[in-house]
């Protein structure tokens, strides 16, 4: 294969589903002009909090009145446990919180598997896990039941539209099922099923609702999943995955109720704090390892 | 600069290069709507720094933001998170031959962005370099790895070569 015929290939596999309309550039110009004045407004923040920074620092004598809380907007029960945050408990606690709930119902759980991650996926060992974008525990990774909780800093996944996200699965054949609610905590939390098939490296890809019928069976999964929108960046995931030929079958062998999916969601002990971002970039915190660097312009 | 002339220029800039970003950047993320999206919050980003950047690097700045705009995302992905932007095909009887859409998607984002920006864009290594922030030795090694990773998978372009 010599570059001119992947140069080939590729234009004509760009060509062959590129949508024929390109947007007009009036919703970049809105957002750009947004963008100026988010910029305004900031600076303009940030001088004012200057003043009075400058003001409380001249004014503040009393020791001990620091605030020292997070910084991540969420609702007052998991702030209390940001609080006493300790990295190196998050593997106990995880398993603790979630074995408890999935017992209820699986009572043979398998032992959990814990894995934090770093803003790129990368896995985290101890040393680091202050640091982690995300952090994971699993039971039963290598059967035909799966169940997992995954809480995550990720502002992309949190951002947007519910109700679109929902929609928008569901007419595009993804979501076989989609449900938004609003919990009792506030968090606003999005209960779907989907169909799957493993790839060949970690991961899966999702099985539209016309295409079910043409996949090997034995190749077919199917997921619940409950995602917990807690904040603007901060997420919780449950999820339920099993290995079935068929969504009825699947349906019979999804033992875990949705209420203790949005059970598991919603604890508010299970939480991270947001992760730094990279030196000079707008990224979250990666492992020292990557000659990647991003900006933000 | 007047608002007026920002609009105008910009107006004409994304009618110009906004298709070629769109394109460069379906290549990275594997879907016309996120392309899409991510092309527009990237000419967003433009148009905010627009009197900062002359006009003779405006091209190469927005394919900068634009592919960067594609590995942020991507990287906030995790590797667990069902992947429903992935074309999807019934099941295959062995062997197994994938179709190029289906051979990029194997390639790390990375990779598939130095594939976009060289074969797509026919951006010289250099460029592509100081596009990614990264050295000129790990665009050619990374191109290297993808094109291995693509005639495994791709047996008839394999064919095609031997025959040329």
């Amino acid at each position: 294969m010599t570059a001119e015929d992947l140069s080939t290939l590729l234009r004509e596999h760009v060509a062959r589903d590129e949508p024929g309309h390109f947007p007009d550039p009036g919703a970049a110009i809105r957002a750009g002009r947004r963008r100026l004045r988010g910029r305004r407004l900031a600076a303009g923040v940030a001088a004012a909090t200057v003043v009075a920074t400058a003001g409380f620092a001249a004014a503040q004598a009393l020791p001990g009145s620091q605030s020292g809380g997070p910084t991540t907007a969420v609702d007052p029960a998991t702030r209390r446990a940001l609080e006493d945050y300790d990295p190196q408990q998050m593997p106990r606690l995880l398993d603790e919180h979630a074995s408890a709930v999935f017992s209820r119902t699986v009572p043979d759980l398998p032992a959990g598997v814990f894995r934090a991650s770093d803003g790129q996926g990368n896995e985290l060992p101890p040393k680091w896990y202050d640091k982690a974008s995300g952090m994971s525990i699993s039971y039963g990774a290598d059967t035909d039941h799966q169940l997992s909780v995954d809480l995550s800093h990720a502002r992309s996944e949190a951002e947007g539209s519910a109700r679109r996200y929902c929609e928008e699965g569901l007419s595009g054949g993804y979501y076989l099922s989609c449900e938004v609610t609003t919990e009792p905590d506030g968090s606003l939390a999005i209960t779907k099923v989907m169909a799957l098939r493993p790839l060949h490296g970690p991961g899966w890809m999702a099985v539209p609702r016309d295409r079910i019928d043409r996949i090997d069976p034995d190749r077919l999964w199917f997921q619940r999943e409950a995602k917990v929108i807690h904040s603007e960046t901060f997420l919780t995931y449950v999820r339920e995955t099993v290995h079935a030929p068929d969504l009825a079958t699947a349906q019979a062998e999804f033992k875990v109720p949705v209420v203790d999916l949005l059970d598991l969601g919603t604890d508010p002990v299970l939480v991270i704090p947001e992760p730094p971002t990279e030196p000079g970039g707008c990224g979250p915190w990666t492992m020292p390892r990557s000659h990647v660097t991003y900006s933000c312009d | 600069m007047r608002r007026d002339q920002r609009e105008q220029e910009f107006t004409e800039f994304f009618s110009v290069h906004g298709p070629a970003l769109r394109r460069t950047a379906y290549l990275v993320v594997r879907d016309w709507h996120l392309a899409e999206d991510l092309t527009q919050q990237g000419m967003a980003k433009l148009y905010a720094a627009w009197p900062r950047v002359r006009a003779s690097t405006r091209a190469a700045y927005a394919r900068k933001v634009v592919v960067n705009e594609c590995l942020s995302h991507l990287r906030r992905r995790r590797p667990e998170t069902p992947t429903d932007e992935l074309p999807d095909r019934p099941a295959h009887v062995a062997p197994i031959t994938l179709d190029l859409g289906e051979a990029l998607a194997l390639l790390p984002p990375r990779q598939r962005a130095i594939v976009a920006l060289r074969f797509l864009d026919d951006l010289p290594v250099a460029e592509v370099a100081e596009l990614l922030g990264i050295a000129e030795g790990t665009v050619k090694s990374q191109t290297a790895r993808a094109l291995d990773t693509l005639r495994g998978h791709l047996p008839q372009l394999i064919a095609t070569e031997e025959t040329r």
